[in-house]
Protein backbone atom coordinates (compact mmCIF):
# COMPACT_ATOMS: atom_id res chain seq x y z
CA UNK A 1 0.00 0.00 0.00
CA UNK A 2 2.69 2.74 1.01
CA UNK A 3 5.25 1.52 -1.58
CA UNK A 4 2.22 1.96 -4.37
CA UNK A 5 1.91 5.51 -2.58
CA UNK A 6 5.51 6.36 -3.23
CA UNK A 7 5.72 7.49 -6.55
CA UNK A 8 2.73 9.61 -6.56
CA UNK A 9 3.34 11.25 -3.24
CA UNK A 10 6.59 11.87 -4.90
CA UNK A 11 5.18 13.09 -7.97
CA UNK A 12 2.93 15.76 -6.01
CA UNK A 13 6.21 16.79 -3.82
CA UNK A 14 8.16 17.42 -7.07
CA UNK A 15 5.55 19.06 -8.40
CA UNK A 16 4.95 21.45 -5.38
CA UNK A 17 8.64 22.08 -5.12
CA UNK A 18 8.70 23.47 -8.49
CA UNK A 19 5.52 25.30 -8.29
CA UNK A 20 6.47 28.66 -7.11
CA UNK A 21 9.35 28.97 -9.47
CA UNK A 22 6.71 27.64 -12.41
CA UNK A 23 4.18 30.36 -11.06
CA UNK A 24 6.17 33.03 -10.96
CA UNK A 25 7.61 32.62 -14.66
CA UNK A 26 3.80 32.40 -15.52
CA UNK A 27 3.06 35.52 -14.29
CA UNK A 28 6.18 37.33 -15.32
CA UNK A 29 5.11 36.70 -18.92
CA UNK A 30 1.17 37.20 -18.07
CA UNK A 31 -0.44 39.73 -19.84
CA UNK A 32 -3.61 40.10 -17.39
CA UNK A 33 -4.85 37.75 -14.52
CA UNK A 34 -8.28 38.17 -14.18
CA UNK A 35 -10.28 36.71 -11.44
CA UNK A 36 -11.73 33.55 -11.50
CA UNK A 37 -9.64 32.19 -14.61
CA UNK A 38 -6.83 30.17 -13.64
CA UNK A 39 -4.18 31.06 -16.09
CA UNK A 40 -3.51 34.68 -17.65
CA UNK A 41 -5.53 35.89 -20.07
CA UNK A 42 -2.54 36.39 -22.45
CA UNK A 43 1.34 36.35 -22.54
CA UNK A 44 3.93 38.58 -23.48
CA UNK A 45 7.48 38.37 -23.14
CA UNK A 46 7.35 42.40 -23.15
CA UNK A 47 8.41 42.62 -19.44
CA UNK A 48 11.53 40.26 -19.84
CA UNK A 49 12.98 42.32 -22.99
CA UNK A 50 12.07 45.51 -21.58
CA UNK A 51 14.59 44.35 -19.16
CA UNK A 52 17.24 45.28 -21.31
CA UNK A 53 16.09 48.58 -21.56
CA UNK A 54 16.28 49.12 -17.56
CA UNK A 55 12.46 49.52 -17.57
CA UNK A 56 12.02 50.27 -13.72
CA UNK A 57 15.51 50.06 -12.96
CA UNK A 58 15.33 46.19 -13.14
CA UNK A 59 18.45 45.66 -14.42
CA UNK A 60 20.30 48.23 -12.64
CA UNK A 61 18.88 46.41 -9.41
CA UNK A 62 19.67 43.08 -10.58
CA UNK A 63 23.86 44.54 -11.07
CA UNK A 64 23.63 46.02 -8.05
CA UNK A 65 22.69 42.88 -5.99
CA UNK A 66 25.13 40.74 -8.18
CA UNK A 67 28.04 43.77 -7.28
CA UNK A 68 26.92 43.39 -3.57
CA UNK A 69 26.75 39.60 -3.37
CA UNK A 70 30.44 39.14 -5.03
CA UNK A 71 31.83 41.69 -2.65
CA UNK A 72 30.49 39.99 0.13
CA UNK A 73 31.01 36.41 -0.76
CA UNK A 74 34.50 37.48 -1.83
CA UNK A 75 35.52 39.19 1.23
CA UNK A 76 33.60 37.33 4.04
CA UNK A 77 35.09 33.48 2.41
CA UNK A 78 39.04 34.94 2.32
CA UNK A 79 38.39 36.57 5.90
CA UNK A 80 36.44 33.93 7.38
CA UNK A 81 39.01 31.00 6.26
CA UNK A 82 41.68 33.39 7.70
CA UNK A 83 39.97 34.07 10.88
CA UNK A 84 38.74 30.77 11.83
CA UNK A 85 42.09 28.95 11.07
CA UNK A 86 43.25 32.03 14.53
CA UNK A 87 40.18 30.23 16.01
CA UNK A 88 40.60 27.14 15.92
CA UNK A 89 44.36 28.05 17.70
CA UNK A 90 42.74 29.49 20.17
CA UNK A 91 42.05 28.41 23.91
CA UNK A 92 38.94 30.08 23.66
CA UNK A 93 38.10 28.42 20.49
CA UNK A 94 34.38 27.37 21.97
CA UNK A 95 33.84 30.54 23.02
CA UNK A 96 34.74 32.69 20.80
CA UNK A 97 32.87 30.17 18.09
CA UNK A 98 30.08 30.49 20.01
CA UNK A 99 30.07 34.81 19.65
CA UNK A 100 29.48 33.81 15.60
CA UNK A 101 26.18 32.96 16.87
CA UNK A 102 24.83 36.38 18.30
CA UNK A 103 24.95 38.02 14.83
CA UNK A 104 23.26 35.17 13.12
CA UNK A 105 20.62 34.48 15.39
CA UNK A 106 19.34 37.91 16.11
CA UNK A 107 17.26 39.23 13.19
CA UNK A 108 18.58 41.03 10.43
CA UNK A 109 16.42 43.84 10.40
CA UNK A 110 16.81 44.41 14.30
CA UNK A 111 20.28 44.21 14.48
CA UNK A 112 20.59 46.50 11.33
CA UNK A 113 18.65 49.48 13.54
CA UNK A 114 20.84 49.05 16.73
CA UNK A 115 23.85 49.70 14.44
CA UNK A 116 22.00 52.35 12.22
CA UNK A 117 23.43 54.80 14.52
CA UNK A 118 27.08 54.38 13.47
CA UNK A 119 26.54 53.86 10.06
CA UNK A 120 24.58 57.67 10.07
CA UNK A 121 27.58 58.70 12.10
CA UNK A 122 30.51 57.13 9.72
CA UNK A 123 28.50 58.51 6.69
CA UNK A 124 27.76 54.92 5.54
CA UNK A 125 24.11 55.21 5.34
CA UNK A 126 22.14 54.87 2.60
CA UNK A 127 25.39 54.01 0.39
CA UNK A 128 26.46 50.90 -1.59
CA UNK A 129 29.59 50.66 0.91
CA UNK A 130 27.35 50.51 3.97
CA UNK A 131 25.19 47.89 2.89
CA UNK A 132 28.19 45.72 1.87
CA UNK A 133 30.18 46.65 5.49
CA UNK A 134 26.51 45.83 7.19
CA UNK A 135 26.00 42.28 5.41
CA UNK A 136 29.79 41.45 6.14
CA UNK A 137 28.57 42.07 9.80
CA UNK A 138 26.34 38.92 9.01
CA UNK A 139 28.38 36.85 6.25
CA UNK A 140 31.63 36.63 8.17
CA UNK A 141 30.92 34.93 11.48
CA UNK A 142 28.68 32.88 9.37
CA UNK A 143 31.76 32.05 6.89
CA UNK A 144 34.04 31.88 10.23
CA UNK A 145 31.49 28.65 11.75
CA UNK A 146 30.87 27.06 8.04
CA UNK A 147 35.10 26.43 7.51
CA UNK A 148 35.81 26.05 11.37
CA UNK A 149 35.36 22.51 10.93
CA UNK A 150 37.65 22.60 8.16
CA UNK A 151 40.78 23.31 10.61
CA UNK A 152 41.01 19.52 12.05
CA UNK A 153 43.69 17.35 13.23
CA UNK A 154 44.28 15.84 9.62
CA UNK A 155 44.34 19.40 7.86
CA UNK A 156 47.75 20.47 10.72
CA UNK A 157 49.58 17.53 10.05
CA UNK A 158 49.23 18.30 6.24
CA UNK A 159 50.98 21.32 7.17
CA UNK A 160 53.70 20.53 9.21
CA UNK A 161 54.16 17.69 6.84
CA UNK A 162 54.98 20.64 4.38
CA UNK A 163 56.59 22.67 6.73
CA UNK A 164 59.31 19.88 7.48
CA UNK A 165 59.85 19.17 3.42
CA UNK A 166 60.72 22.41 3.09
CA UNK A 167 57.49 24.23 1.84
CA UNK A 168 57.09 27.89 2.35
CA UNK A 169 54.03 30.26 3.44
CA UNK A 170 53.28 30.74 0.00
CA UNK A 171 53.56 26.96 -1.08
CA UNK A 172 51.96 25.65 1.66
CA UNK A 173 48.47 28.19 1.14
CA UNK A 174 48.41 28.07 -2.63
CA UNK A 175 49.70 24.37 -3.21
CA UNK A 176 48.38 22.47 -0.20
CA UNK A 177 45.74 24.35 1.72
CA UNK A 178 43.78 25.77 -0.83
CA UNK A 179 43.52 22.74 -3.10
CA UNK A 180 42.34 20.58 -0.21
CA UNK A 181 40.07 23.55 1.25
CA UNK A 182 38.14 24.58 -2.22
CA UNK A 183 35.00 22.53 -1.94
CA UNK A 184 34.48 24.11 1.27
CA UNK A 185 35.47 27.46 0.61
CA UNK A 186 33.25 27.35 -2.50
CA UNK A 187 30.41 26.37 -0.84
CA UNK A 188 31.03 29.22 1.65
CA UNK A 189 31.00 31.94 -1.66
CA UNK A 190 27.67 30.06 -2.58
CA UNK A 191 26.16 30.82 0.77
CA UNK A 192 27.45 34.34 1.80
CA UNK A 193 26.50 35.44 -1.73
CA UNK A 194 23.04 34.05 -1.53
CA UNK A 195 22.60 35.38 1.93
CA UNK A 196 23.61 38.75 0.46
CA UNK A 197 21.37 38.04 -2.40
CA UNK A 198 18.43 37.20 -0.32
CA UNK A 199 19.28 40.21 1.96
CA UNK A 200 16.45 42.57 2.86
CA UNK A 201 15.80 43.77 6.16
CA UNK A 202 18.87 45.03 6.31
CA UNK A 203 19.86 46.62 3.01
CA UNK A 204 16.30 48.56 3.47
CA UNK A 205 17.74 50.12 6.88
CA UNK A 206 21.02 50.80 5.97
CA UNK A 207 20.56 51.82 2.27
CA UNK A 208 17.58 53.13 3.50
CA UNK A 209 15.69 52.32 0.13
CA UNK A 210 18.46 54.38 -1.73
CA UNK A 211 20.38 51.28 -2.39
CA UNK A 212 17.59 48.82 -4.58
CA UNK A 213 18.84 45.87 -4.44
CA UNK A 214 16.25 43.34 -6.25
CA UNK A 215 14.55 42.06 -3.13
CA UNK A 216 13.97 45.86 -2.64
CA UNK A 217 12.31 46.05 -5.46
CA UNK A 218 9.84 42.99 -5.04
CA UNK A 219 8.43 44.73 -1.97
CA UNK A 220 7.99 47.84 -3.59
CA UNK A 221 6.24 46.10 -6.70
CA UNK A 222 4.04 44.38 -3.87
CA UNK A 223 3.27 47.69 -2.37
CA UNK A 224 2.25 49.29 -5.72
CA UNK A 225 0.23 46.05 -6.43
CA UNK A 226 1.95 45.32 -9.47
CA UNK A 227 1.90 41.70 -9.38
CA UNK A 228 3.51 41.00 -12.75
CA UNK A 229 6.65 43.16 -12.40
CA UNK A 230 7.32 42.03 -8.62
CA UNK A 231 7.09 38.03 -10.26
CA UNK A 232 9.71 39.01 -12.36
CA UNK A 233 11.87 40.72 -10.01
CA UNK A 234 11.48 37.17 -8.19
CA UNK A 235 12.40 35.49 -10.96
CA UNK A 236 15.55 37.70 -10.96
CA UNK A 237 16.02 36.99 -7.42
CA UNK A 238 15.16 32.72 -7.58
CA UNK A 239 16.56 31.54 -10.93
CA UNK A 240 20.15 32.28 -10.54
CA UNK A 241 20.32 30.96 -6.76
CA UNK A 242 18.41 27.86 -8.12
CA UNK A 243 21.24 27.20 -11.28
CA UNK A 244 23.92 27.52 -8.24
CA UNK A 245 22.30 24.86 -6.26
CA UNK A 246 22.25 22.73 -9.80
CA UNK A 247 25.98 23.65 -9.88
CA UNK A 248 26.46 22.99 -6.11
CA UNK A 249 24.97 19.67 -5.97
CA UNK A 250 26.09 18.63 -9.63
CA UNK A 251 30.00 19.19 -8.93
CA UNK A 252 31.04 20.58 -5.63
CA UNK A 253 28.64 18.18 -3.73
CA UNK A 254 29.40 15.59 -5.60
CA UNK A 255 33.18 15.88 -4.95
CA UNK A 256 32.49 15.99 -0.93
CA UNK A 257 30.48 13.11 -0.88
CA UNK B 1 62.21 25.68 9.17
CA UNK B 2 59.17 24.32 11.44
CA UNK B 3 55.78 25.12 10.66
CA UNK B 4 55.53 27.28 14.39
CA UNK B 5 58.88 29.59 13.39
CA UNK B 6 56.75 30.94 10.34
CA UNK B 7 55.30 34.45 10.15
CA UNK B 8 51.40 33.08 9.59
CA UNK B 9 51.55 31.00 12.64
CA UNK B 10 53.56 32.92 15.54
CA UNK B 11 51.17 34.21 18.10
CA UNK B 12 51.48 38.11 16.71
CA UNK B 13 49.68 36.89 13.98
CA UNK B 14 47.31 35.03 15.42
CA UNK B 15 46.40 37.57 18.01
CA UNK B 16 46.24 40.52 15.29
CA UNK B 17 43.52 38.19 13.66
CA UNK B 18 41.71 37.70 16.99
CA UNK B 19 41.49 41.55 16.99
CA UNK B 20 39.54 41.87 13.79
CA UNK B 21 37.69 39.19 14.51
CA UNK B 22 36.34 40.77 17.83
CA UNK B 23 36.50 44.03 15.76
CA UNK B 24 34.33 42.37 12.99
CA UNK B 25 31.94 40.20 15.25
CA UNK B 26 31.75 41.24 18.57
CA UNK B 27 32.35 45.06 19.33
CA UNK B 28 29.22 45.70 16.70
CA UNK B 29 27.11 43.40 18.56
CA UNK B 30 27.93 44.95 21.68
CA UNK B 31 28.59 48.28 20.40
CA UNK B 32 24.76 48.24 19.08
CA UNK B 33 23.21 46.65 22.58
CA UNK B 34 25.13 49.08 24.57
CA UNK B 35 23.43 52.00 22.46
CA UNK B 36 20.33 50.24 22.79
CA UNK B 37 20.26 50.23 26.43
CA UNK B 38 21.70 53.86 27.08
CA UNK B 39 18.74 55.09 24.59
CA UNK B 40 16.21 53.17 26.59
CA UNK B 41 17.27 54.94 29.87
CA UNK B 42 16.97 58.39 28.10
CA UNK B 43 20.90 59.35 28.33
CA UNK B 44 21.29 59.55 24.77
CA UNK B 45 19.09 60.64 21.58
CA UNK B 46 16.80 63.80 20.68
CA UNK B 47 14.61 63.42 23.98
CA UNK B 48 17.20 62.91 26.47
CA UNK B 49 16.71 64.42 29.66
CA UNK B 50 18.88 62.22 31.54
CA UNK B 51 18.35 59.00 33.23
CA UNK B 52 14.74 58.04 33.18
CA UNK B 53 12.91 54.52 33.46
CA UNK B 54 9.82 55.57 32.34
CA UNK B 55 10.36 54.19 28.72
CA UNK B 56 11.03 50.74 29.93
CA UNK B 57 7.84 51.21 32.03
CA UNK B 58 5.85 52.69 29.60
CA UNK B 59 6.99 48.96 27.62
CA UNK B 60 6.17 46.90 29.89
CA UNK B 61 2.85 48.21 30.85
CA UNK B 62 2.27 48.14 26.91
CA UNK B 63 -0.30 44.99 26.30
CA UNK B 64 0.76 45.39 22.86
CA UNK B 65 4.35 44.28 23.81
CA UNK B 66 3.44 40.63 25.48
CA UNK B 67 1.02 40.18 22.55
CA UNK B 68 3.30 40.49 20.04
CA UNK B 69 6.39 38.47 22.17
CA UNK B 70 3.46 35.75 22.37
CA UNK B 71 2.30 35.95 19.12
CA UNK B 72 5.82 35.54 17.59
CA UNK B 73 6.44 32.36 19.70
CA UNK B 74 3.00 31.50 18.52
CA UNK B 75 3.62 31.43 14.89
CA UNK B 76 7.25 29.89 15.38
CA UNK B 77 6.25 26.80 17.66
CA UNK B 78 2.95 26.36 15.00
CA UNK B 79 5.78 26.78 11.92
CA UNK B 80 8.16 24.81 13.44
CA UNK B 81 6.02 21.67 14.86
CA UNK B 82 4.30 21.32 11.22
CA UNK B 83 7.17 21.38 9.36
CA UNK B 84 9.30 18.81 11.92
CA UNK B 85 6.41 16.47 11.52
CA UNK B 86 6.11 17.00 7.62
CA UNK B 87 9.67 16.82 7.32
CA UNK B 88 9.71 13.70 9.44
CA UNK B 89 7.03 11.90 8.17
CA UNK B 90 8.81 12.89 4.50
CA UNK B 91 12.36 11.26 5.45
CA UNK B 92 10.80 8.03 6.93
CA UNK B 93 8.54 7.48 3.82
CA UNK B 94 11.36 8.51 1.03
CA UNK B 95 14.53 7.76 3.36
CA UNK B 96 17.72 8.95 1.63
CA UNK B 97 16.46 9.12 -2.00
CA UNK B 98 15.56 12.97 -0.95
CA UNK B 99 18.63 14.37 -1.63
CA UNK B 100 20.46 11.05 -3.37
CA UNK B 101 17.82 10.68 -6.01
CA UNK B 102 17.66 10.85 -9.87
CA UNK B 103 15.02 13.74 -8.97
CA UNK B 104 16.58 15.23 -5.78
CA UNK B 105 17.61 18.62 -7.26
CA UNK B 106 13.59 19.21 -6.74
CA UNK B 107 14.25 18.94 -2.99
CA UNK B 108 16.48 21.38 -3.00
CA UNK B 109 14.73 23.92 -4.91
CA UNK B 110 13.02 25.47 -2.52
CA UNK B 111 16.03 26.69 -0.64
CA UNK B 112 16.57 29.07 -3.40
CA UNK B 113 13.85 31.00 -2.60
CA UNK B 114 14.08 33.68 -0.51
CA UNK B 115 11.52 35.01 2.05
CA UNK B 116 10.04 37.76 0.25
CA UNK B 117 9.55 35.74 -2.64
CA UNK B 118 8.02 33.18 -0.98
CA UNK B 119 5.87 35.51 0.97
CA UNK B 120 4.84 36.62 -2.57
CA UNK B 121 3.74 33.24 -3.75
CA UNK B 122 1.87 32.81 -0.54
CA UNK B 123 0.33 36.08 -1.02
CA UNK B 124 -0.77 35.10 -4.83
CA UNK B 125 -2.12 31.44 -3.89
CA UNK B 126 -3.95 32.17 -0.64
CA UNK B 127 -5.03 35.52 -0.58
CA UNK B 128 -9.04 36.07 -1.56
CA UNK B 129 -8.64 36.31 -5.33
CA UNK B 130 -5.71 33.98 -5.49
CA UNK B 131 -4.55 30.47 -6.93
CA UNK B 132 -6.11 28.74 -4.53
CA UNK B 133 -9.75 30.43 -4.53
CA UNK B 134 -10.14 30.55 -8.01
CA UNK B 135 -9.54 26.43 -8.12
CA UNK B 136 -12.11 26.15 -5.81
CA UNK B 137 -14.28 28.89 -7.36
CA UNK B 138 -13.85 26.30 -10.96
CA UNK B 139 -14.73 23.42 -9.30
CA UNK B 140 -17.93 25.12 -7.44
CA UNK B 141 -16.44 24.51 -4.04
CA UNK B 142 -17.26 27.95 -3.48
CA UNK B 143 -19.49 30.52 -5.41
CA UNK B 144 -18.49 33.56 -3.68
CA UNK B 145 -15.27 35.31 -3.13
CA UNK B 146 -16.87 35.96 0.68
CA UNK B 147 -16.74 32.38 0.91
CA UNK B 148 -13.55 31.79 0.79
CA UNK B 149 -11.70 32.09 4.07
CA UNK B 150 -8.82 34.65 5.83
CA UNK B 151 -6.02 32.90 5.19
CA UNK B 152 -3.56 36.12 4.97
CA UNK B 153 -3.50 39.11 6.90
CA UNK B 154 -5.49 36.85 9.18
CA UNK B 155 -5.30 37.08 13.15
CA UNK B 156 -4.48 33.41 13.37
CA UNK B 157 -1.17 33.90 11.43
CA UNK B 158 -2.42 31.22 8.67
CA UNK B 159 -0.59 32.78 6.16
CA UNK B 160 2.42 33.21 8.08
CA UNK B 161 2.51 30.13 9.20
CA UNK B 162 1.84 28.44 5.94
CA UNK B 163 4.84 30.36 4.04
CA UNK B 164 7.18 29.55 7.24
CA UNK B 165 6.48 25.85 6.83
CA UNK B 166 6.69 25.97 2.89
CA UNK B 167 10.29 27.49 3.41
CA UNK B 168 11.44 25.17 6.46
CA UNK B 169 10.02 21.33 5.59
CA UNK B 170 12.60 21.34 2.34
CA UNK B 171 15.24 22.40 4.44
CA UNK B 172 13.98 19.90 6.99
CA UNK B 173 13.76 16.95 4.70
CA UNK B 174 16.82 17.48 3.21
CA UNK B 175 18.34 18.16 6.35
CA UNK B 176 17.03 14.87 7.95
CA UNK B 177 17.92 13.04 5.09
CA UNK B 178 21.17 13.64 5.56
CA UNK B 179 21.25 12.59 9.22
CA UNK B 180 19.32 9.54 8.02
CA UNK B 181 22.21 8.72 5.67
CA UNK B 182 25.10 9.53 7.95
CA UNK B 183 23.71 7.70 11.15
CA UNK B 184 23.28 4.88 9.12
CA UNK B 185 19.61 4.20 10.25
CA UNK B 186 18.39 1.89 6.88
CA UNK B 187 20.79 -0.33 8.50
CA UNK B 188 19.78 0.13 12.31
CA UNK B 189 15.76 -0.25 10.91
CA UNK B 190 16.69 -3.66 9.53
CA UNK B 191 18.30 -4.91 11.99
CA UNK B 192 15.64 -3.98 14.94
CA UNK B 193 13.12 -5.38 12.32
CA UNK B 194 14.78 -8.57 12.20
CA UNK B 195 14.90 -9.13 15.91
CA UNK B 196 11.23 -8.34 15.46
CA UNK B 197 9.81 -4.79 15.39
CA UNK B 198 7.20 -3.44 13.21
CA UNK B 199 8.27 -0.34 11.21
CA UNK B 200 5.68 1.80 13.50
CA UNK B 201 8.23 0.78 16.24
CA UNK B 202 11.49 1.27 14.51
CA UNK B 203 10.19 4.43 13.40
CA UNK B 204 8.45 5.29 17.22
CA UNK B 205 11.72 3.82 19.65
CA UNK B 206 14.71 4.16 16.62
CA UNK B 207 14.59 6.90 14.01
CA UNK B 208 12.60 10.03 15.26
CA UNK B 209 14.48 9.80 18.45
CA UNK B 210 17.21 9.69 17.07
CA UNK B 211 16.63 12.69 14.46
CA UNK B 212 15.41 14.59 16.88
CA UNK B 213 18.42 14.73 19.19
CA UNK B 214 20.96 14.61 16.10
CA UNK B 215 19.00 18.00 15.20
CA UNK B 216 17.92 19.65 18.07
CA UNK B 217 20.53 22.86 17.27
CA UNK B 218 19.63 23.39 14.08
CA UNK B 219 15.77 22.99 15.19
CA UNK B 220 16.29 25.41 18.11
CA UNK B 221 18.14 27.85 15.42
CA UNK B 222 15.83 28.19 13.03
CA UNK B 223 12.96 28.44 15.84
CA UNK B 224 15.25 31.58 17.06
CA UNK B 225 15.18 32.23 13.26
CA UNK B 226 11.16 32.45 12.55
CA UNK B 227 10.73 34.17 16.14
CA UNK B 228 12.58 37.04 14.55
CA UNK B 229 11.60 36.71 10.97
CA UNK B 230 10.34 40.24 9.22
CA UNK B 231 10.11 39.77 5.25
CA UNK B 232 6.81 37.33 5.82
CA UNK B 233 4.81 38.87 8.84
CA UNK B 234 5.61 42.13 7.22
CA UNK B 235 3.41 41.05 3.72
CA UNK B 236 1.42 38.42 5.15
CA UNK B 237 0.39 40.15 8.61
CA UNK B 238 -1.77 41.72 10.03
CA UNK B 239 -1.84 45.43 12.37
CA UNK B 240 -1.94 44.12 15.56
CA UNK B 241 -0.54 41.68 17.01
CA UNK B 242 1.98 42.35 15.21
CA UNK B 243 5.23 39.66 15.11
CA UNK B 244 8.40 41.20 17.29
CA UNK B 245 10.55 42.73 14.39
CA UNK B 246 7.75 44.09 12.64
CA UNK B 247 6.66 45.87 16.21
CA UNK B 248 10.08 46.96 16.25
CA UNK B 249 10.65 48.72 12.85
CA UNK B 250 7.12 50.50 13.09
CA UNK B 251 8.33 51.59 16.85
CA UNK B 252 11.71 52.87 15.64
CA UNK B 253 10.80 54.19 12.49
CA UNK B 254 7.90 56.08 13.14
CA UNK B 255 7.32 59.82 13.50
CA UNK B 256 6.63 59.38 17.23
CA UNK B 257 9.74 60.16 19.09
CA UNK B 258 8.86 58.48 22.42
CA UNK B 259 8.24 55.10 20.42
CA UNK B 260 12.15 55.01 19.68
CA UNK B 261 13.17 54.36 23.34
CA UNK B 262 10.91 51.92 23.71
CA UNK B 263 11.90 49.99 20.21
CA UNK B 264 15.31 50.17 21.70
CA UNK B 265 13.95 48.62 25.10
CA UNK B 266 12.04 46.03 23.00
CA UNK B 267 14.94 44.86 20.62
CA UNK B 268 16.84 44.41 24.01
CA UNK B 269 14.44 42.47 25.49
CA UNK B 270 14.60 40.55 21.80
CA UNK B 271 18.02 40.01 22.45
CA UNK B 272 17.88 38.69 25.53
CA UNK B 273 15.36 36.17 24.79
CA UNK B 274 17.98 35.25 21.50
CA UNK B 275 20.89 35.30 23.85
CA UNK B 276 19.42 32.81 26.48
CA UNK B 277 18.24 30.48 23.41
CA UNK B 278 21.50 30.33 22.61
CA UNK B 279 23.02 29.41 25.88
CA UNK B 280 20.79 26.66 25.67
CA UNK B 281 21.80 25.67 22.40
CA UNK B 282 25.77 25.79 24.03
CA UNK B 283 25.01 23.22 26.17
CA UNK B 284 25.07 20.92 23.46
CA UNK B 285 28.37 19.90 22.15
CA UNK B 286 27.85 19.47 18.08
CA UNK B 287 28.28 22.47 15.70
CA UNK B 288 25.44 22.94 13.75
CA UNK B 289 26.58 24.39 10.60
Amino acid sequence: MMKRLKRPIAFLSLLAFSFPFIFLFILSIAKGWNFPNLLPSGYSTERWSGLVQNTGGLLQSLLLSCKIGLVVAIVSTFTGFTISRSISLHSKRKYLLFACYFPLALSPVIYSLLLNHFFLKFNLSGTFMGVVIAQLIITIPFSILLLSSFWNERIRSLEQVSSTLGSNLQQIFFRVLLPVALPQLLICFFQTFLVSWFEYGLTIIIGVGKVQTLTLKVYQYIGEANIFYAALSSCLIVFPPAIFLWINKRYVFSKLN
Amino acid sequence: MTLENTLLNSKIVTRLVIVCFLLLVVVPFAAGLMYAILYSVGLIGILSNGFTTSHISGTVQNPEILFSLLYSFYVASCSMLISLVLSLGGVLFFKSSITKGKWSFFSYLPLAAPAIVTAFVSLQVFNKTGVLSRVLYQTNAISDLSQFPDMVNDSLGIGIITTHVLMATPFFLIFFSNIYEAENLKSLSEVAKSLGASSTKVAEKIAIPLLLKKGLNTILLYFIFVIGSYEIPLILGQQSPQMISVLIVRKMQRYNLIDIPQGYFLSIVYSVVVILLIAVFLKSKKPVI
